[in-house]
């Protein structure tokens, strides 16, 4: 089980988000790994988002070049490179986009989870694999 | 400081500016090359658009419609699978050191950041 914990933000005020700790490392040199805290966005389709200076600290290899429509539904282009993580107990190579933001967690890492989280200031949030 | 570098500028001869600009770009290594094939996103996506437009997606059938495709810009080649890191994977294997195209089949992205509605609804 992955546990996290709702953060109260001050701004804007009365609302937060939800993080949990990851570990991501280089999928060719394991030893070279970063922990960091991720938020939850459930509104993002992918994987994984790291910003370009962890992805440089971890030399995570450019993959490809895509497609990814905004909020507003514009169309951009992002780079995708590869990330190894352990995620449910196992390893995985999964690709992590690059973008200046929070580190996000999306919801194909999440696919096939039960995620639970009690929204209040520094409430519990749990993510279960579920079986497929 | 400025004026005193455009001085320092003004003063050099044109092959010594391309010498010194030459040094500042070389990159270290190939991973600093690699790097900095981000910076030719459009390239990628123009080459990358017009392979799999034209020569891949006549050749694929309704079953792959929402597959992730992975593409080799310089041959062509590609891996496709409804699970995309497994498609990843092997394309990393099959094409290592280069820089790809994605796309997702029957769309015009692959992902969305913060849900977009489209007029569907979907």
């Amino acid at each position: 089980m992955i546990t996290g914990t709702v953060i109260a933000l001050n701004d804007p005020p009365l609302t937060g988000k939800s993080i949990i700790s990851i570990a991501v490392a280089n999928p060719s040199e394991q030893q070279r790994a970063v922990s960091l805290e991720a938020t939850i966005d459930t509104g993002f389709t992918g994987f994984l988002t790291l910003a370009s200076d962890t992805i440089a600290q971890l030399r995570l290899p450019l993959i490809i070049n895509r497609p990814a429509v905004m909020a507003n539904g514009a169309v951009g282009h992002y780079d995708v490179h590869a990330g190894s993580i352990v995620w449910g107990g196992q390893g995985r190579i999964i690709p992590v986009y690059s973008m200046d933001s929070d580190p996000l967690v999306g919801m194909a890492l999440l696919w096939n989870s039960r995620l639970t989280m009690d929204v209040v200031p520094d409430g519990v949030v749990t993510i279960v694999p579920m079986p497929t | 400081m400025l004026t005193a570098s455009r001085i320092k500028l003004k003063n050099l001869r044109l092959t010594q500016i391309l010498v010194i600009i030459t040094l500042v770009h070389e990159p270290a290594n190939t991973e600093e090359i690699f790097m900095a094939t981000a910076k030719a996103p459009r390239d990628i996506s123009v080459i990358g658009r017009t392979i799999y437009q034209e020569k891949i997606l006549p050749t694929l059938s309704p079953s792959d419609q929402g597959k992730v495709i992975f593409i080799d810009i310089e041959t062509g080649g590609y891996e496709i699978d409804g699970d995309e890191c497994a498609a990843m994977v092997r394309f990393m294997e099959r094409f290592p050191n280069t820089v790809g195209w994605s796309e997702r089949v029957g769309y015009p992205y692959v992902d969305k950041f913060g849900y977009f509605a489209s007029r569907s609804g979907e």
